[in-house]
């Protein structure tokens, strides 16, 4: 990959560039304490000799070859020997005119800190070259400032270096450039196919779908995250549709009916009898509406993700007889067999309140839909990291056309729509088990409806949960 | 009983009002949470009834300001708000019971009533005796007439709790939060069906029945009509 080349250069590049420069700028700033302590030294010496001899004697010592003041082209002996430079000033120092007050060493050596590392030098030829130096003060009308240029090696090394630097950054950078505008034509062919997808798809065509090469690329990634989304957007525009649709009439049935038992109301004035069983109606009608609004509300709060930090350790098994000890009378009464099969200790991680309600969803739409005489079964299984739920009932089962969109809201399984369920029942099911990360289907090969809940139970998790809590409790509702 | 009521609704408040007048209840009725919290530190009261949206201070506010000044009146809170979030939120502020709205005003009473008598020394009765119905809570065993009673696990529970609350309303909600600890309706007819199956043990081979039927409501258990 012609990418990967470039990053791989530019990287290495930049690699070699800050490499080279930190080691180099350790060994200067290590050389440069070296010099430090060198200054350090001359000075202390010449304190001493200052402090024995006084002005005279250490003037003596500076002095090159007897006299006091340095001329220029002494300086080039320093510069080639790595000697040292002195300047040692009197009284009228602070006067403006400072080449007056030098009594020995080079008039023309100027320093502005203690320590400066940008001593200059007035000098036609060796002002170029950087110098560290040292100010003592030596009494109260004396000062001397010992200097040294800094080491040709440190000096030609930064040289080298910046010059490579350069050569690296002027030669490098083109040919990046270079490369990345050749790609720039592929990668703009690549973002103009999706951009054509989001047009389409803006326009309302929302079965258009952005191209996949066999590449596998960043832009195959971007595709197939862009795609997701797509199919995401359509099934919620259809399931809204049929939402709005589905509030509409969930909502509109009861209301009329309660508006129709008004009116008998008023026409039985006379009957309390007849009142009292229209207001029973009317409260059953306003609780079948408050049950779609429930369900709704409850349905909007699971997929927003909100219950997964009430999440704790829950066994399922206890769960589930608890639940088919509470159900199975039910549907006996509805002439409908519950049997079981649960072994103990499957545990799952998630919602007690949640999981409940799923499996009492399962159990009511068998209820509901399996024929009379219908047997019903609820079993719990491990299937490896898995725990596997399944209710199911031997017939009629559920048709064809309606298995795609069970799972949608406002589904109706009987078309006739006079069943008491408000089609969302099943919505709840599904989004309760994606809360849980597991996933739920309809068997297809089954001749009633055989509903199969996976849900996670990663034993490395329910391990270190149980380690947390040495003796894990259902709580009890 | 003497109930504070804060509620802004005015059309909640005055149904409110009304039933607990006629069932015989002295009502006090404000509109703002700051005033209701005043009163509810000032006098005494047997129950609170707190709506979660208020003026002045938020209902959630107020019940936990309540607790953490150690006023232990049993607090009801009345909710348009049903989410299972909103319910968990308003219980752990200290509320003791959590109704949505809207509610039939015989739920509401019955859960007062339920919250005052839930005193301390009821919950730690080890019999309980109704008529000629007896529950043991050591043994977990029920008897009638001195006949032992075979009784399954979830129907000594729905008994227990209608001994509790022997001769009060107990609605099918509060069965169903309190004996299944669902805080959503099925749609099926599971109180429904496990009452029956209690009656079926409990009434049906005596000559009188203990539990009875409130049409629409739920179920109260208690001496038979004489």
């Amino acid at each position: 990959m012609l990418r990967t080349t470039i990053s791989v250069f530019t990287g290495l590049l930049v690699l070699l560039l800050l490499s080279s420069w930190t080691v180099f700028l350790a060994w200067r700033s290590q050389r440069l304490s070296v010099e430090r302590d060198l200054i350090s030294l001359e000075a202390e010496s010449a304190i001493a000799r200052f402090s024995r001899g006084g002005v005279e004697r250490l003037a003596d010592d500076i002095a090159f070859e007897d006299e006091r003041i340095w001329e220029e082209e002494w300086l080039w002996f320093a510069f080639e020997e790595e000697e040292f430079l002195f300047r040692l000033t009197g009284p009228e120092s602070e006067d403006e005119d400072l080449e007056e007050a030098t009594i020995a060493g080079f008039p023309g050596l100027y320093a502005e800190f203690d320590w400066d590392e940008g001593a200059e030098l007035d000098h036609d030829d060796l002002d170029a070259y950087p110098l560290i130096s040292y100010r003592v003060g030596l009494d109260d009308e004396h000062s001397l400032l010992v200097a040294r240029f800094v080491p040709v090696r440190i000096r030609e090394l930064s040289e080298i270096l910046m010059f490579s630097s350069l050569i690296l950054l002027v030669s490098g950078v083109p040919l990046i450039a270079a490369t990345g505008f050749a790609l720039r034509a592929r990668v703009r062919r690549r973002i103009a196919a999706l951009s054509l997808t989001a047009q389409a798809v803006g326009e309302g065509n929302l079965e258009k779908r952005a191209p996949v090469s066999d590449r596998q690329d960043d832009f195959d990634d971007l595709a197939k995250a862009f795609n997701r989304m797509l199919d995401r957007v359509a099934t919620l525009t259809r399931n809204m549709r049929s939402v709005s649709v589905g509030v509409a009439h969930d909502l509109k049935t009861p209301v009329s009916n309660i508006d129709g038992r008004l009116q008998l109301i008023e026409r039985d004035r006379k009957s309390p009898e007849l009142i009292s069983e229209h207001i029973e109606r009317s409260r059953g009608h306003i609780a079948a509406l408050q049950r779609t609004l429930d369900a709704l509300l409850r349905l909007g709060e699971i997929e927003a993700g909100a219950r997964r930090s009430a999440f704790t350790l829950v066994d399922l098994s206890l769960l589930c007889a608890d639940l088919v000890e509470s159900f199975e009378p039910v549907l006996a009464e509805m002439d409908k067999t519950l049997s079981a099969e649960i072994p103990s200790g499957l545990f799952v991680y998630g919602d007690p309140d949640l999981l409940s309600q799923l499996i009492i969803n399962l159990l009511e739409n068998i209820g509901e839909h399996a024929r009379d005489g219908a047997n019903a079964w609820l079993a719990l299984t491990r299937s490896g990291d898995n725990v596997l739920l399944v209710v199911g009932d031997d017939g009629p089962g559920i048709a064809e056309p309606l298995r795609e969109v069970l799972f949608e809201r406002f589904i109706q399984l009987d078309s006739s729509r006079q069943s008491s369920g408000n089609g969302l029942g099943l919505s709840i099911v599904r989004a309760i088990t994606e809360l849980h990360h597991g996933e739920v289907r309809l068997r297809a090969d089954t001749r009633g409806a055989v509903f199969e809940v996976q849900l996670p139970s990663s034993r490395a998790n329910l391990a270190q949960e149980l380690s947390r809590r040495p003796r894990p409790e259902y709580k009890s509702v | 009983m003497n109930i504070l009521l804060v509620e802004d609704d005015e059309e909640t408040a005055s149904f409110i009002c009304r039933g607990l007048r006629e069932a015989g209840d002295a009502v006090t009725h404000l509109y703002d949470g700051r005033k209701g919290l005043l009163a509810a530190t000032q006098a005494e009261y047997d129950t609170l009834v707190f709506d979660r949206l208020l003026p002045g201070m938020d209902g959630l506010d107020a019940v936990r300001v309540l607790r953490e000044s150690h006023i232990e009146t049993p607090i009801i809170m009345l909710t348009a708000l049903a989410g299972i979030e909103d319910r968990v939120n308003g219980l752990e502020a200290g509320a003791d019971d959590y109704l949505v709205k809207p509610f039939a005003f015989a739920e509401l009473y019955a859960r007062i009533r339920a919250l005052c008598r839930r005193k301390p020394l009821l919950q730690e009765e080890h019999l309980l005796t109704v008529h000629d119905l007896t529950l043991d809570r050591t043994t977990q065993q029920v008897s009638r007439q001195g006949q032992l009673l075979e009784l399954m696990p979830r129907e000594y529970r729905i008994l227990e709790y209608l001994m509790l609350n022997a001769s009060q309303l107990v609605t099918r909600t509060m069965l169903l939060e309190c004996v299944w600890g669902y805080n959503f309706d099925p749609k099926t007819s599971l109180v429904q069906t496990h009452v029956s199956r209690l009656r079926a043990k409990v009434d049906k081979p005596f000559d009188s029945d203990l539990i009875k039927t409130v049409r629409g409501s739920g179920y109260v258990l208690g001496s038979p009509d004489p």
